[in-house]
């Protein structure tokens, strides 16, 4: 069984940034594709998922890791000139050219036409369904046998209430032809949850509110093959406030409470995933899932998995114990057999990468590697980044022995993923961050 | 408001050099006190009776011999605390799981007690007990007598002044041992790492 995520628009990212951080923390176990569908930029945390995820690839397949199956964090990006007017994108040509009888203006008023795209869609979702088409074929939406796709996004935004349904419907499409079994397809729809810009987005209230009934009823009756959805928010049964700003980078977000709507979200998200029971519903309005679901993950083991992780693998990462069990002579009494193990397999890996060069320096490679991978390295975001900010807990050196440290098959490396030892060597750090962080102690 | 914060200011400059200056004559009444204190001892320890050249060789001879074993044990215990303390104490302290800190760590708590020992101790504390005794209190009044004194290491240093004379060389030999005794720590620390430690797994690394 495989699962994946399609996550639309600026709330199917904010979704995936806190699911992301719960699998990352060890509290959701099974790996997960996800696939980012946005017109606009695709957040910071996001990025520094995607490339992380992309480091742990080990084998031919992207989804296979050091010893079990990674996830994939795939970003198509969606040809949309940045700059532009939705005028010039639509037409190719500057606005004040196209003239009064241009066909796209039977389509678009006046003010989409002259709208700047760089910011997203402005909540108006035929736009986005206009401009994103190339996204329907995208290799990493295409369907798989025996999986589970859940689709997050808002139905009140320009990019998910636009795309939501085409992409349903491209995925269904290619589930027939190229005969996919045991497909299913469910849904975390966002009604409205949030109080809007209106310095943004004029009248937001109301084009969102037009937008949600616009694209539910579409849904209704477009999107008979999702076999279960929930609903989270709706017209003014609640009212969370947004910055766009603090979003698009996502450095250290506080998590939210439980009944906040992204928290919300990634535990309807695992839960529709991960769920076996619910018999399919004819009627659609049957087939939504009840707020009081089993919640996958509780706020209290969260909370103190974000402790215990993030203080560990901070204490292993600042302390450099790959450096200090390079040059360790008791290496397995003070750090155990399995984590030099781990280290020395990756040092074959770069030694045969450059030719039969010792490559003495490799643990340092690898130790800098921890650091710019947890710290991160100019502007772009680190690991540690990617959570919020906690209080750490004292660690032990012994703890770094108890962890259920991978075991590396060699000869299942993919060469040309390990094509030097400075590659090999983040590799190796980003193998052991994903491991600190799930099974640190 | 201006000049409430100026005053302020000046109140918090006062109260720093106050401060400063308390800590520095406690300090110098500190220092005043223990000079005393190696005074009175030294005083209070010195038989009324002058001590012959006999007795002052006998008791040179045995400080002598208690300075070699502290040589010996300034050579070898930053080998063996950084052989033996590892293993065991090494999941439980971060300084001790740093292969090569630890190594200076070692040695300069080793030379700190070494020194401590066998040079403040008997001015503190005086001879005639513990370690030391085979040295009589009476030692002290030897430093004046020329009494054929071997000098220190078999002596290569200060040779026909007595040991206790030269307790600056004393404790600048015993932090040299132990600074010795430290870098051969980290020579053997270098072969093992490379005979057990992660390199020894590595194809292509020689030990």
């Amino acid at each position: 069984m495989s699962y994946k995520l399609v996550c639309i628009g600026g709330t199917g990212q904010m979704v995936l940034h806190y699911y992301a951080q719960l699998y990352l923390l060890g509290l959701i176990e099974e790996p997960f594709e996800a696939t980012v569908v946005d017109t606009d930029s695709v957040i910071g945390s996001i990025r520094t998922l995607r490339d992380f995820f992309s480091d742990l690839q080990y084998g031919a397949d992207p989804a296979e890791g050091v010893q079990n199956n990674i996830p994939v964090l795939a970003t198509p990006t969606i040809p949309i000139p940045a700059d532009d007017k939705v005028g010039k994108a639509l037409t190719g040509r500057p606005i004040e050219e196209i003239d009064d009888r241009h066909s796209v203006r039977a389509f678009f008023n006046e003010e989409t036409i002259a709208q700047s795209v760089n910011q997203g869609l402005f909540a108006r979702p035929a736009l986005s369904s206009v401009m994103s088409e190339e996204i329907f074929n995208h290799a990493s939406l295409a369907p798989k046998n025996n999986n589970t796709t859940v689709f997050v996004g808002s139905v009140i935004g320009g990019t998910s209430g636009g795309l939501l349904a085409p992409i349903v419907d491209a995925i269904k499409e290619k589930q027939m032809l190229d005969e996919i079994q045991a497909l299913k397809m469910r849904a975390v729809l966002y009604g409205r949850y949030f109080t809007p810009d209106n310095n943004i987005i004029p009248d937001a209230i109301k084009r969102f509110n037009s937008n949600q009934l616009l694209v539910l009823k579409s849904i209704k009756e477009a999107l008979q093959q999702l076999h279960s959805y929930f609903i989270v928010g709706g017209t003014g049964s609640m009212d969370y406030a947004r910055d766009p700003n603090v979003e698009k980078t996502a450095r250290q977000l506080p998590w939210q409470e439980e009944n906040e709507p992204f928290w919300i979200g990634s535990q309807a998200a695992e839960y529709l995933l991960k769920e076996n029971v619910i018999p399919a519903a004819t009627e659609f309005s049957d087939r939504e899932v009840a707020g009081d679901f089993e919640r996958p993950v509780s706020r209290e083991a969260a909370t103190k998995a974000l402790r215990q992780r993030i203080s560990f693998t901070d204490s292993f990462v600042n302390k450099k114990v790959v450096h200090r069990l390079a040059h360790e002579p008791w290496v397995t009494a003070i750090w155990g057999n399995k984590l030099t193990e781990l280290v020395a397999s990756f040092w074959n890996i770069a030694v045969a990468a450059e030719g039969g060069k010792a490559v003495s320096n490799f643990p340092n490679k690898v130790s800098d590697a921890l650091t710019n991978l947890w710290n991160g390295a100019g502007d772009s975001l680190g690991l540690h980044d990617i959570f919020p900010p906690t209080p750490l807990q004292a660690i032990l050196p012994a703890s770094v022995q108890r962890v259920a440290w991978p075991t590396v098959d060699e000869s299942k490396s993919n060469r040309i993923l390990f094509s030097s030892a400075d590659a090999t060597a983040k590799r190796a750090a980003a193998t052991i961050l994903f491991t600190t962080l799930r099974k640190g102690i | 408001m201006r000049c409430l914060s100026w005053q302020r200011m000046d109140l918090a400059d006062l109260y720093r050099m106050a401060n400063r200056r308390a800590y520095y004559s406690v300090m110098r009444i500190g220092g005043l006190v223990l000079m005393g204190l190696v005074c009175l001892v030294n005083v209070y320890g010195q038989s009324s009776a002058t001590p012959s050249r006999t007795q002052c060789k006998q008791w040179d001879d045995s400080y002598l011999l208690l300075f070699n074993f502290f040589i010996v044990a300034g050579l070898l215990l930053p080998v063996a605390l950084n052989t033996l303390l590892p293993p065991v104490l090494g999941r439980r302290v971060w300084f001790l799981a740093s292969p090569r800190m630890r190594v200076l760590y070692i040695s300069l708590i080793v030379a700190g007690i070494l020194a401590t020992v066998f040079v403040a101790l008997p001015f503190v504390v005086g001879f005639g007990r513990l370690i030391f005794s085979g040295v009589d209190q009476a030692y002290f009044g030897c430093e004046t007598l020329k009494f054929g004194a071997t000098g220190l290491l078999f002596g290569l240093v200060g040779s026909g002044i007595a040991a206790i004379s030269q307790w600056p060389a004393v404790l600048a030999l015993l932090l040299a041992s132990c600074v010795l005794g430290g870098l051969i720590a980290f020579l053997v620390s270098g072969i093992l790492v490379k005979t057990v430690g992660l390199p020894s797994r590595v194809r292509g690394i020689t030990a």
